[in-house]
């Protein structure tokens, strides 16, 4: 899994909503920690959880694809975040980090960020 | 467009723990004045949910049971994280599966919800104070 922290929004916006989605079904948007003990913790769950190994494990895979197990890794961490926006900033705790997590990479992917608000 | 903010604060005596707060997300949309719209509840840490199911105590443990089982928490060892000192490791991936957040739609003043929806705070590192964000916006 790769993170890539999203440094975004810093836009004209004043009260609005921010919604940050994964436009492929093999990858997520999530809000954790950056830190990269618990990043190295996620793979490995998730790998436990829905392991890549076997392929032939999955009818998914049958079609000639091998990425059954991202779309189910996918599922675990979600496909998107709606983040408050107040007074032109993310309304975050402490922590809070945005992510793309990536389970079947090696291809161009993209991430939609739409505001919605005044 | 009007928006409306308010912080809940919370303080679980155990390290896990569910609570329903559909009546506080209600007091604040009467409250807001709003009609038409969205509201974003969200947890403001990060080994916490918001997530909307059933209030019934028997699925809570059942949850219970099940999250520990995904995500042990002993051996606490067995999580990098807590090579930094933490032990909540396993509350990271708690959340994860219980999700961050849920957005409601808002008709008529109301929560548009089905017949059983009830919101929740879960808590999977508790016994300190932690926050949870309304937001509602729309008109």
């Amino acid at each position: 899994m790769i993170g890539v922290k999203l440094g975004l929004v810093k836009s004209q916006s004043g009260n609005c909503d921010g919604l940050v989605n994964a436009m492929h079904i093999t990858a997520s948007v999530f809000i954790n920690d950056d830190e990269s003990g618990l990043h190295n913790d996620y793979e490995k769950w998730l790998e436990k959880l829905a392991p890549h190994e076997p392929v032939s494990g999955y009818r998914h895979n049958d079609t000639g694809e091998d990425n059954a197990d991202a779309h189910m890794k996918r599922q675990v961490m979600g496909r998107e975040v709606v983040v408050a926006v107040t007074n032109g900033q993310l309304d975050f705790g402490t922590w809070e980090q945005i992510f793309y997590g990536e389970f079947d990479g090696r291809r161009r992917k993209r991430v939609l960020v739409k505001l919605i608000g005044e | 467009m009007k928006s409306f903010r308010k912080e809940l604060w919370f303080n679980l005596p155990t390290r896990l723990g569910f609570v329903n707060i559909t009546p506080q997300v209600e007091a604040c949309l009467q409250e807001s004045g709003i009609m038409e719209g969205l509201s974003l509840i969200s947890a403001m840490h990060i080994t916490a949910s918001v997530f909307i199911n059933d209030d019934e105590s028997g699925l809570h443990q059942d949850y219970e049971h099940w999250l520990e089982e995904l995500a042990p928490h002993e051996p606490t060892s067995h999580y990098k994280h807590n090579q930094t000192g933490e032990d909540n490791a396993d509350a990271h991936l708690k959340r994860q599966i219980m999700g961050r957040e849920v957005v409601i739609a808002v008709t008529d003043g109301k929560l548009d919800f089905g017949p059983w929806e009830q919101i929740f705070y879960g808590e999977f590192d508790g016994r300190r104070r932690k926050r949870v964000l309304i937001k509602i916006i729309g008109e």
